[in-house]
């Protein structure tokens, strides 16, 4: 039976490690300018926890292999170098990998968070609500216009509660239900929700940040790729969850002034 | 009002949870037997009391945590919500300035410890049964203990690791990272010393120590997820997908789970009296073993192309190419599940109608079982039992065997911590 356990550990050790090696299961293709350095760091981490893993389970299958059907004259053995060598295995080989990963980890978090946005950077607003995403874009004037919760009133579109009458920040403010924006250009994403708890996740920027409510959260991203992608909620935000999506449609600035154009016209 | 008698239920749990830890801790310092000096203590008592000091903290800040919830929900106080709500277009009046962020770190500070109070009984359970099976002490007892009071300090420190794109200060994040990726050091150790101790050992396969070997290899699968989950930057991509969901099933689901199969397997003939069927308990193990690395694999599969968690239907174009690997995952739970009704059937069956059990079927050392099966009244029929060694004296020669009770005060050659005998 021991062998048998033995045989097995390694067939589900092969078989869990074979889509990895193969690549069949893989992150969609970056399109941002910071992706590359999450990309670096997942697949470094992979190496490491690859080799810690396979290791482990081969171990175990080895020793269980060799010492689950023993003759009864055999003596116990002690592990050559007995605990103390594992300790101290431990705690250079694990220690140092986790030290390097923590550290090299931080690069790539401070590069995403700690670096600001760009004075010239475009700036989008965000709301999240159940089940939908809107977007504000300032318009002409470069302002936003201030927010009145009491005004929102899904019925007659007004998802962000602007006073077109008395705020004249607003009037010429675009509010749309997709994400339109230039390639190649920083994006300054001011973000705020209007009921309860959502995230705003898209793969292919390698971005993901919770709305909080109460809280205006700020994220800064460069979108290298033309191309149409799915943001995604990702925080349990009640039964119509699965259903809250809105697309980021990345453009070349051309169509990206002329989507623009399209949208002021509409509001 | 249902998540008012939710928010309710848990503060009385919290409550039960308390006065169960600090019966268990006065309990362990109290009441043992003569002779039973702490560091003789089996190693799954050991666990529980860490495991009992971790819940006394924890619990200690999530039962106030769901008193201000529920005051915030009946009193119209407002710790937790913020002004300017807007719900179904009715902007929410009574609530001003209180922070969600709050409730997240409170809750996670409760929640972090409470993972490892998951998994550390199991983790002592194993290692007990591991000595057992192994016919030798561990390489070390005592590290392993600390090892659990490590791991156990630790949990405090690290809660911050499931906020990191919470919207809290990302300063903050790689403070959180930092000691989470240092618990790895501890639990490396644990693993090391696990597999290391089976080395030259004499290895008994029964349905106990398959369940404790699968304790290992799921503990070390899904330990080693966490090197991804504990460092932010990959966190941004990999939080809420399927890759969380089958990093803490494999680490603290099953592999706490396994702990509790082997613990029943290895436990059921004392706490009743008669054995459990070996043949279907490997039956259960060899299906519950093979179903759950179908199942939780492949969760991590999905959480590398992005799969988001938490979704009652998929509805993109995306997620689209994954469906056959939920339709593998689905067929591979309720495979398991139905796996499960096996050791019910066992459990039921041999409870009544099993073969009577003697008093001890493992040749084991620790005190529960130099009684009857099941024990007789107050454990010891009246009797006090004096302990003259750790539990932990296998591999030796002795009138008994290749093992020493307890409470033999036979005089062994592997004397490790005996120099204060009673």
């Amino acid at each position: 039976m021991g062998k048998i356990v033995a045989v097995t550990l390694v067939l589900i050790t092969i078989a869990s490690a074979v889509p990895i090696l193969a690549h069949k299961w893989v992150p969609p293709d970056d399109i941002s300018t910071h992706g590359y350095l999450i990309d670096e760091q997942m697949s470094d981490t992979m190496v490491e926890a690859g080799i810690c893993f396979v290791a482990a389970q081969m171990i175990l299958a080895a020793f269980i292999w060799m010492f689950s059907n023993r003759k009864p004259g055999d003596k116990i053995r002690n592990f050559p170098g007995g605990a103390m060598g594992l300790v101290i295995g431990a705690f250079v080989l694990v220690g140092l990998e986790v030290l390097a990963l923590g550290f090299f980890g931080s690069k790539a978090w401070a590069a995403i968070y700690f670096t600001p946005p760009s004075a010239d950077a475009l700036p989008v607003q965000v709301q999240a609500g159940q089940f939908a995403f809107y977007f504000r874009y300032q318009g002409p004037d470069g302002k936003f216009g201030p927010i009145h919760p009491d005004k929102i009133n899904e019925s007659t579109q007004n998802f962000y509660g602007l006073d077109m009458d008395d705020d004249p920040a607003s009037k010429d403010d675009i509010v749309t239900a997709e994400m339109g924006i230039p390639v190649n250009k920083e994006v300054r994403l001011l973000m705020h929700s209007k009921d309860l708890g959502h995230s705003f996740y898209v793969r292919e920027l390698r971005i993901q940040q919770d709305f909080v409510p109460g809280l205006d959260l700020q994220m800064h991203f460069t979108a290298t790729k033309v191309g149409r992608y799915e943001i995604v909620c990702t925080q349990l935000c009640g039964l119509g969850h699965y259903n809250m999506k809105a697309y980021l449609n990345v453009m070349s600035q051309p169509d990206y002034d002329a989507w623009i154009k399209q949208q002021a016209s509409m509001q | 009002m249902g998540q008012t008698v939710w928010a309710c239920s848990i503060a009385i749990f919290s409550i039960g949870q308390l006065l169960g830890s600090l019966n268990f801790i006065t309990t362990t310092l109290d009441l043992r037997a003569k002779g039973m000096t702490l560091m003789r203590m089996p190693i799954s008592t050991w666990a529980w009391f860490i495991t009992s000091c971790i819940g006394l903290l924890a619990f200690a800040v999530l039962l106030p945590a769901c008193v201000l919830l529920i005051l915030d929900r009946v009193a119209g106080t407002s710790f937790f919500v913020p002004s300017n709500l807007v719900v179904s277009d009715q902007l929410i009046t009574q609530h001003s300035g209180g922070s969600p962020l709050l409730w997240q770190h409170l809750f996670w500070f409760f929640g972090h410890p409470e993972v490892y109070i998951a998994i550390l009984p199991a983790a002592g359970i194993v290692s007990h049964i591991l000595i057992t099976s192994y016919r030798r002490p561990l390489l070390s007892h005592k590290v392993v203990i600390y090892c659990m009071m490590a791991i156990g300090f630790l949990s405090y420190m690290v809660w911050g690791h499931h906020m990191f794109i919470s919207g809290m200060n990302p300063f903050s994040a790689l403070v959180f990272s930092f000691p989470t990726l240092v618990i790895t050091i501890p639990a490396t150790i644990l693993t090391l010393i696990w597999i290391g101790s089976l080395y030259g050992s004499n290895l008994q396969i029964t349905s106990a120590s398959l369940f404790a070997l699968g304790f290992i290899s799921m503990f070390v699968t899904g330990g080693i997820s966490g090197f991804f989950l504990a460092q932010p930057s990959i966190d941004v991509y990999l939080h809420g997908t399927y890759f969380v969901v089958g990093h803490f099933h494999m680490v603290m689901g099953v592999a706490a789970i396994f702990g509790m199969f082997a613990g029943t397997y290895f436990w059921a003939p004392k706490m009743f009296g008669r054995m459990m069927n070996e043949t279907l308990g490997k039956i259960h193990f060899w299906g519950t073993f093979v179903g759950t690395y179908c199942i939780f694999m492949p969760f991590h599969y999905l959480g590398l192309v992005g799969n988001v968690r938490r979704y009652s239907a998929f509805v993109d174009d995306y997620l689209a190419p994954l469906m056959p690997v939920h339709k593998f995952i689905t067929i591979a739970a309720l495979f398991t599940g139905a796996v499960q009704l096996i050791f019910l059937y066992n459990l039921i069956y041999s409870r009544f109608k099993g073969e009577a059990a003697p008093d001890n079927p493992w040749k084991a050392t620790s005190l529960e079982w130099t009684v009857t099966s099941p024990p007789p009244w107050n454990n010891f029929g009246g009797k006090h039992p004096v302990v003259y060694h750790d539990p932990y004296q296998y591999g030796i020669e002795s009138s008994s065997g290749d093992f020493v009770m307890q409470d033999s005060p036979e005089r062994i050659q592997t004397v490790r911590d005996d120099k204060k005998l009673p």
